[in-house]
């Protein structure tokens, strides 16, 4: 768990990922691997993701999404 | 009914204006009338469904495709979108922000700001990766979502439309595409149409008839004498029958198009009604024309165009048996088209 790729992406692709996981576990990656510039990471972190087993990786992804979508709005915060 | 010199001064008689009553469409409106506006784009993803329905399912929403339409209009307020790109040429998916904020509230109700605009964004991404993933058509293509580029920067020359419910609301988004990715679309299209059917129209003239009147044989001159006004007998409409000699006849619309008759086709016409023993069959043509490289069943695929080269105006054709026998002037009486015999 503490070498999840995800922790290494952008909160916006993090919170990505974590959406992705939620709604499609295993075929997340299908979805996000044609990302023009962050496919390949996109891809492998949701892959990994969907590994987990389903009764950690659901308050995973949660924790995941609720702290990335924190540090977006605290970026827009600090902007304006 | 014909009227002499004397008596059509009692006639009110208002020329037919083309430019004024018919209606208009683009040039690129005729271009792609016969492949891409035609298309359906669902044929080309057949398992569209199967990435969707299950996720619709498992979230508890019905989901409804409405329609699915090519089209040249663009939305008409403010929209959001996401861009991705087919071999290189960028493409976008926009909705207006309306349309957005329902979809929104019926798949994830508690999302809001950025969470709600993340899941937009991961639908944008799944719905665009789904049809590269379920596109059956010849030529595969390099299908890439684009995060650094704005909606903004798309050179959008024309979308399909697709109109779906989720559990009854209704969401509208637009596939934007350019010009190129619109020809591929078009010609396979075309090419489909044409594998399945019968060969092109043969280069045969095929005539554009206003009405046609039932004339007694001894009262042809009458019909034919410069001045007479013939009142056809039909109302003043914009559809027309178009026939060629050997086996086509179809009703069409008449357009404006950069000042020239366009035909809008419509349907297979009846077969026209048989004509006393003693008479004959008087049609008055806005002229003739010969369609090339067009298959009959494209033309009764749907709202086609054909181009007629003929620049708008009001002057008729009084045929017999396919000679021309007067020239007059198409014209209005009390709602119904009227023919001025010319010199």
């Amino acid at each position: 768990m503490e070498n999840l790729r995800i922790k290494s992406l952008a909160p916006h692709q993090r919170a990505l990922v974590a959406i992705a996981v939620l709604l499609d576990g295993h075929e997340a990656a299908e979805y996000l691997q044609n990302d023009s510039v962050h496919g390949n990471s996109l891809a492998r972190s949701s892959e990994e993701l969907a590994k987990i087993e389903n009764k950690l990786r659901l308050p995973l992804l949660g924790t995941f999404l609720r702290a990335a979508v924190d540090e977006i709005d605290a970026s827009k915060g600090e902007e304006s | 009914m014909t009227q002499s010199d004397a008596e059509s001064q009692q006639f009110e008689l208002e020329p037919w204006d083309p430019e004024q009553l018919l209606s208009t469409r683009e040039p690129h409106e005729i271009r792609y009338s016969m492949g891409f506006l035609q298309s359906k784009p669902e044929n080309w993803f057949p398992g569209l469904g199967a990435h969707w329905l299950p996720l619709a399912h498992s979230m508890g929403i019905e989901l409804k495709v409405v329609q699915v339409q090519p089209t040249f209009t663009q939305p008409e307020h403010d929209t959001l979108g996401f861009v991705a790109s087919v071999d290189d040429e960028p493409i976008a998916l926009v909705a207006e922000s309306e349309s957005i904020y329902r979809f929104l509230e019926t798949v994830v109700p508690s999302a809001r700001g950025t969470a709600g605009s993340i899941v937009a964004e991961y639908f944008a991404r799944r719905f665009i990766s789904s049809l590269a993933l379920c596109w059956s058509g010849p030529d595969s293509s390099v299908v890439r979502f684009e995060p650094e580029l704005n909606p903004a920067d798309v050179r959008s020359f024309a979308s399909i439309l697709f109109d779906i419910q989720l559990n009854g609301v209704s969401c509208r988004f637009w596939l934007q595409m350019g010009r190129v990715l619109v020809e591929r679309l078009d010609g396979l299209w075309r090419r489909q149409v044409k594998s399945s059917t019968s060969l092109n129209l043969k280069p045969a003239p095929v005539q554009i008839e206003i009405a046609q009147l039932a004339v007694s044989a001894h009262l042809i001159s009458d019909y034919t004498k410069p001045g007479t006004i013939i009142d056809l007998e039909v109302p003043v409409t914009d559809e027309v029958r178009i026939a060629s000699k050997d086996d086509m006849s179809l009703e069409a619309r008449l357009v404006n198009v950069d000042k020239a008759f366009v035909l809008e086709i419509l349907r297979a016409a009846p077969v026209p009604v048989e004509i006393p023993a003693d008479s004959v069959r008087l049609q008055v043509l806005l002229g003739s024309f010969s369609p090339i490289g067009v298959s009959l069943k494209e033309l009764l695929s749907g709202k086609t165009m054909l181009e007629t080269g003929l620049p708008l105006g009001n002057e008729v054709l009084l045929s017999i048996g396919g000679e021309t026998v007067a020239k007059g002037q198409l014209s209005i009486f009390q709602g119904r088209f009227a023919v001025t015999v010319l010199a």
